[in-house]
């Protein structure tokens, strides 16, 4: 089976090694990382991905640039949103793109297991 | 209508009587003659009269019979009675029975003159007199309503009327405001357009009138039809400043005699003085009205003035609370992650585990007071629904009976039934409700008795005692409210840290037991459902803090009937 590419945008290095440290028990999972909207945009223009998990506030901008831009190119594919901020208005933007909404801090088994879930193959996939 | 002086003249003696008629007519009088008293007493029915002179010996009735009879039917009429024996009893007597003065005959033309003069100034004295004293009367009350019916009164005595009535002027319309001998319901109007009937044209045309017979026999006012009957009548506007405030009605009704231009004129002065009282009780109740407009507008002022350092405050540690959670998520998330993951991994040491257990309670306590800051920042607006009381106390008791029971506190709760109920976000007061009993239980943690009361009950006036301290004071105070009281048996709260308590921040439990927001949240919360929450605190005794909530509109019979339906 082919690895799931899973893309963390994530301004923190801290949480990102958070990541990092999860995600090296799951050997069927390749991790790449983007620290701003920038380095996400290079991305998904480079490659394909199974999985989007963003934060919101970022230094260059809303997160919620990626997850449209990830949209574009994979309409059904799952996003997992995190935040230590969350604002009113993310609330409904959550329902609107239909992501997952996780806010920061969060517990290791809760994230993990949306990460699982998010990868599982689908009826529909 | 200025009416000459009109005497009197009673003597049996023709030439008595032809010569004083010739003299006083020379003088200016209008002189009347009768041969005894009984003729005088058929003249005085039928003309008013000011003076009578007269002889004591007469036939048919004397002249200290026909005194007596005088002072009856006017006692105002001046009497100089003239004896041709002139024992000093008889003087005495008729002085007793109210004469003015006597003379003895044969007179000299001159002395009676002298008399007559000196007689009629008095009756004239006596009456300003009256005025005068009516109006330090009426000077000294400022009020209307206690002001005027003395003011009728006096003018009924005065006049010798036999109803006076004060006519005031409201928009286009004269209406009684006091009247003395008047039956309102039988016999008079107590409503009057301007212009309509004689009260409403004089307060039009601002100009006294006087009557002195049937309405319909008087030129100016023939086209009226006449409501009672009345005699004669004076009615005076009542103007101040060519502003008419209303009008001064005085009727003869049951008397014969009508009113003398001497008696218009006296009105006149009086009615004079009851427009400058009136005028004064007016000026003086708008002033009453502007000062209590004043202390009313500053009050909401003040009241406004702290709301807005409260919220301004509130803002500020908002947006600051707001800034310092944000930026804490990020660390406080990898701080407990990997603390979360190396105690999962298990490949610890005992004191490793127990040194990282630590790091990670440590952890989510921080993670819960950056939630309590992110919640007290946040605007939330109520999601209100009409929902009971005792349904929200219910969903409360949930979380917090363990609490209670663990801390061995008795609880007590007094609701009526069926619950009244409140227009509320249930969630948002189950929070206010789950503070109260959580502060509750700790103030209560050392205290001897551990007896927590909750009471529900409705209330339609704001309760404020002594020793409170409310978060808010601006609201109405008429409608309807629900009142929740948390009454406990704890240590109380200082009267100094009374007032602070619902500031953000504020605490006094030991550093670290609390951020101090618990409360702040709370009087955000209640403030924003239209409510106000307050407290009221004896050391060593207890707390109560007492909630009032708008009540909503079904009572709790309605609301269950529609939840039933």
């Amino acid at each position: 089976m082919a690895k799931r590419n899973v893309l963390l945008l994530e301004d923190e290095p801290s949480v990102r090694r958070v990541f990092g440290r999860l995600l090296a028990a799951r050997p069927s999972i390749r991790l790449e990382t983007a620290s701003c909207l920038r380095e996400a945009r290079e991305k998904l223009e480079a490659e394909r991905f199974d999985l989007l998990i963003s934060d919101i506030r970022l230094p260059d901008g809303s997160g919620w640039n990626a997850v449209r831009q990830f949209r574009d190119q994979n309409p059904y594919g799952p996003v997992i949103v995190i935040t230590g901020s969350p604002q009113e208005e993310d609330d409904l933007r959550a329902q609107v793109e239909d992501v997952q909404f996780i806010p920061k801090p969060f517990d290791v088994k809760q994230i993990l297991k949306a990460i699982d879930d998010a990868l599982r193959p689908g009826p529909a996939a | 209508m200025e009416r000459t002086t009109r005497i009197l003249v009673v003597d049996d003696e023709q030439g008595i009587r032809d010569l004083l008629d010739y003299e006083l007519s020379g003088k200016g009088y209008a002189v009347k003659t009768a041969k005894n008293g009984k003729e005088a007493l058929d003249i005085l029915a039928s003309v008013k009269v000011d003076l009578v002179i007269s002889d004591i010996r007469m036939p048919k009735m004397d002249g200290m019979e026909m005194l007596d009879a005088i002072k009856r039917i006017d006692p105002e009429i001046e009497v100089i009675l003239s004896t041709g024996y002139g024992t000093v009893e008889t003087a005495v007597a008729a002085m007793k029975k109210g004469a003015y003065d006597f003379v003895q005959k044969p007179f000299q033309f001159e002395e009676i003159l002298a008399l007559i003069e000196k007689a009629l100034e008095k009756s004239e004295l006596k009456a300003l007199l009256g005025v005068y004293k009516a109006s330090r009367a009426m000077f000294k009350s400022i009020k209307l309503d206690s002001l005027l019916p003395v003011i009728v009164g006096i003018a009924k005595n005065i006049l010798n009327a036999d109803d006076v009535s004060i006519m005031l002027l409201k928009g286009n319309s004269l209406e009684v405001a006091a009247s003395c001998g008047l039956d309102l319901d039988r016999r008079a109007r107590t409503e009057l357009a301007l212009g309509e009937r004689v009260a409403g044209k004089v307060a039009q045309f601002k100009d006294s009138v006087i009557i002195t017979g049937p309405l319909e026999e008087d030129e100016r006012f023939k086209e009226i039809p006449s409501l009672r009957s009345i005699k004669s009548s004076i009615v005076c506007p009542l103007i101040i400043e060519q502003e008419t405030l209303g009008v001064l009605n005085a009727n003869r009704v049951e008397s014969d005699v009508p009113f003398s231009a001497a008696d218009k004129r006296n009105l006149m002065i009086f009615a004079s003085q009851v427009a400058q009282a009136v005028f004064n009780a007016k000026t003086y109740r708008q002033l009453e009205d502007k000062v209590a407009e004043l202390r009313k507008a500053y009050r909401s002022l003040e009241d406004t003035q702290a709301q807005l350092i409260h919220s301004d405050k509130l803002a500020a540690v908002g947006r600051l609370a707001a800034g310092v959670a944000h930026e804490l998520n990020n660390p406080l998330t990898s701080v407990l992650a990997f603390s979360q993951i190396l105690l999962e991994e298990g490949r610890l040491s005992a004191e490793q585990k127990e040194a990282l257990e630590c790091i990670n309670e440590q952890g989510q306590r921080c993670r819960r007071i950056v939630l309590d800051l992110l919640q007290f920042s946040r605007k939330n607006e109520p999601n209100k629904e009409e929902v009971t009381v005792s349904s929200i106390l219910e969903a409360t008791l949930k979380f917090a009976r363990y609490d209670l029971v663990a801390a061995g506190t008795e609880f007590v709760q007094e609701c009526p039934d069926p619950s009244p109920t409140v227009l509320a976000d249930g969630f948002q007061i189950q929070q206010v409700f789950l503070n109260l009993i959580t502060n509750a239980v700790h103030a209560m943690k050392s205290a001897p008795t551990k007896r927590l009361l909750i009471r529900v009950e409705r209330s339609r006036r704001q309760n404020l005692g002594g020793g409170t301290y409310s978060g808010d004071a601006s609201v109405a105070g008429d409608d309807k409210f629900v009142r929740i009281q948390f009454q406990d048996t704890g240590s109380g709260i200082a009267q100094v840290d009374l007032g602070n308590i619902f500031e953000p921040f504020f605490t006094t439990k030991s550093p670290g037991a609390g951020t101090g927001l618990g409360l702040s949240i709370c009087h955000g919360i209640i403030t924003a459902h239209g409510g106000r929450i307050e407290a009221a605190s004896r050391q060593g005794k207890g707390t109560t803090f007492t909630i009032n909530l708008p009540e909503g509109s079904h009572n709790g019979q309605t609301q269950r009937a529609i939840t039933r339906g």
